[in-house]
């Protein structure tokens, strides 16, 4: 691929899928920067590996799976550690609303993306993947390098996890879980 | 659309990749671009490294000597060492033939560059061939002392020069398993630097060393991995670069002048001369005279890579001389002034009564090899003058 065509297809996909990406981001981290700085992160990596993309699969599907490579490195990462550490003490020190107090406030879709939230990271990405993602099985499966079985079992439980209020949601799905 | 997908547009509401992030990323893109990728350099700084080290392994400049006022012509030289090999029916003339080292002459012959001989205007091919024939004579001698060479007797040097291609071919056919190698060749095949002196098996495993690091560090920069885990191979690598780049250890003689050098190395020679020198099988040595007229009696030895010095005797001493036990060789050495013409291996206890003569010229430097009878250990040398009175 030439040059000038991968920067092309950068700003393409960056406009297309960017927002999407931050918030996919979002979701593990829970820091809006950190989650730019993540996307931005996945973006480059993306842009260095496009000479390896043949355009055999979608390049969101290429791109989603980037984008949950670099979230797991960062939770994998001492960075995020020391964050999560120093995070808890300040909750600790600053608690002002307890936190059935917080989950009363929510409306319902506040209540199920904090649920998907505090999902972990296994079920989480199955979630976001094929919900958030619009994924087929299939692209869910390649994305997390899983088999489709799996993934199967890994939403039905992720599902059950989230509670009654998915029940709903689930219904366009129902044949796949 | 999706519920999830939907709860989360609502709730992220504020998560946007932001323009000022979009522009970054444009920028680091472009310096990516440019930087043509850490394995374009890999490969650049290998070859560089490759174009380095073969410029520090190469021999070192060879000294270029005047042939001007050598004493004799290889043409005289020549003739009577072919003349002496035809010989098969006087044990005592193939004995003497066989005392005598032809290197000296091989080197002139080859390098047309020789202190002691005169050297004629010769073709690439024929001075390969002739030092080659000079080496399959001696070795027929040696092989198969009393039998008739395979090669007609000729008596002029220039039908010798025509034929040598041939005469060499005829030789080649008895001796597949010894061949010759040109002292060219052999200095070809020197490495002046620690890695050329090492044996050819802990070479190979210093290659495989760093070409498996060598790749291990690809990897690591092309996966992105931790700079300290780059960096370990790194470090390996560059351990294993340090023997290119020192100097060997030994050095070694395949000419003239690398024989002055490397005694050079073990001894301190005011104004080094080589008044002879000559190979027998895996051994070569050497005379050196100093302007201060001290002697010294280097000996080589010949390993894997070239002839490495072993020894080196010194004194004012007119003879020397050093035992090759496994071919029942006695090599003699007398040095420029010493008044001998005849020294006698004289048998001492069970040898008593056998006397091996060698027969030298007054004054002038010689290296002489004997062969002895078997079990001829017990055995002093007496020397005698031209006048047949005893010296020393």
């Amino acid at each position: 691929m030439e040059p000038e065509e991968r920067e092309r297809r950068l700003i393409e996909t960056m406009d297309q899928y960017g927002d999407d990406i931050v918030k996919l981001c979002y979701t593990y981290v829970r820091n809006w920067q950190t989650a730019e700085d993540l996307t931005q992160d996945s973006f480059l990596r993306f842009f260095r590996s496009l000479h390896t993309f043949r355009g055999e699969a979608n390049i969101k599907t290429f791109l989603y799976r980037i984008a949950i490579n670099v979230c797991h490195d960062y939770l994998m990462s001492w960075k995020y550690k020391k964050v999560t550490i120093t995070n808890a003490f300040q909750k600790l020190l600053h608690t002002d609303r307890s936190t059935e107090q917080v989950v009363i406030s929510m409306d319902d879709s506040a209540r199920l993306v904090s649920a998907i939230e505090q999902l972990p990271p296994k079920y989480k990405d199955v979630i976001i993947v094929f919900h958030f993602g619009e994924m087929s099985l299939e692209e869910t499966g390649v994305i997390l390098n899983l088999p489709i079985n799996t993934v199967k079992t890994r939403l039905r439980r992720a599902r059950q996890m989230l509670g009654i209020s998915l029940q709903g949601g689930e219904e366009p799905y129902g044949s796949d879980s | 659309m999706d519920p999830i997908r939907k709860a989360m547009g609502e709730v992220y509401g504020e998560g946007h990749f932001s323009k000022h992030r979009k522009q970054e990323i444009m920028k680091a893109a472009r310096r990516i671009r440019g930087r043509k990728g850490p394995f374009a350099v890999a490969i650049a700084v290998t070859i560089m490294a490759v174009i380095l080290l073969f410029s520090l392994v190469q021999p070192s400049q060879h000294i270029s000597i005047s042939t001007e006022e050598a004493p004799e012509t290889v043409e005289t030289a020549y003739m009577e060492r072919f003349a002496a090999a035809m010989v098969t029916d006087d044990e005592k003339a193939i004995m003497a033939y066989l005392s005598e080292s032809d290197w000296l002459l091989q080197r002139a012959i080859e390098s047309g560059e020789s202190a002691f001989y005169r050297s004629p205007e010769l073709t690439p091919r024929e001075r390969r061939d002739l030092s080659a024939l000079l080496y399959y004579m001696y070795l027929w001698r040696i092989e198969v002392q009393g039998a008739e060479p395979p090669i007609p007797n000729i008596t002029s040097f220039n039908e010798i020069r025509r034929q040598s291609a041939s005469l060499v071919q005829t030789y080649e056919e008895f001796f597949p398993d010894k061949p010759f190698i040109s002292s060219n060749q052999e200095q070809s095949w020197l490495l002046n630097t620690y890695f050329g002196s090492m044996s050819k098996h802990n070479q190979s495993v210093l290659i495989w060393i760093i070409i498996g690091f060598g790749a291990l560090f690809i990897l690591n920069v092309r996966m992105k991995s931790n700079w300290f885990f780059k960096a370990i191979p790194l470090l390996i690598i560059l351990m294993c670069v340090v023997p290119f780049l020192m100097p060997a250890a030994e050095k070694y003689a395949y000419d003239e002048t690398s024989i002055i050098a490397a005694v050079l190395e073990e001894e301190e020679l005011e104004g080094p001369r080589l008044t002879d020198a000559a190979t027998f099988g895996n051994h070569r040595y050497a005379l050196i005279t100093t302007a201060e007229g001290l002697n010294y009696f280097a000996h080589f030895l010949k390993n894997e890579n070239g002839y490495v010095l072993w020894d080196v005797k010194t004194g004012k001493e007119h003879v020397m001389d050093a035992l090759q036990s496994q071919w029942r060789r006695q090599v003699i050495a007398v040095h420029e002034g010493h008044a001998i013409a005849t020294i006698n291996l004289v048998g001492e206890y069970e040898n008593e009564g056998t006397v091996i003569p060698v027969e030298i010229e007054e004054g002038k430097p010689a290296i002489r090899a004997i062969i002895k009878p078997e079990n001829f250990n017990s055995f002093h040398y007496d020397y005698y003058n031209s006048e047949g009175e005893k010296v020393y």
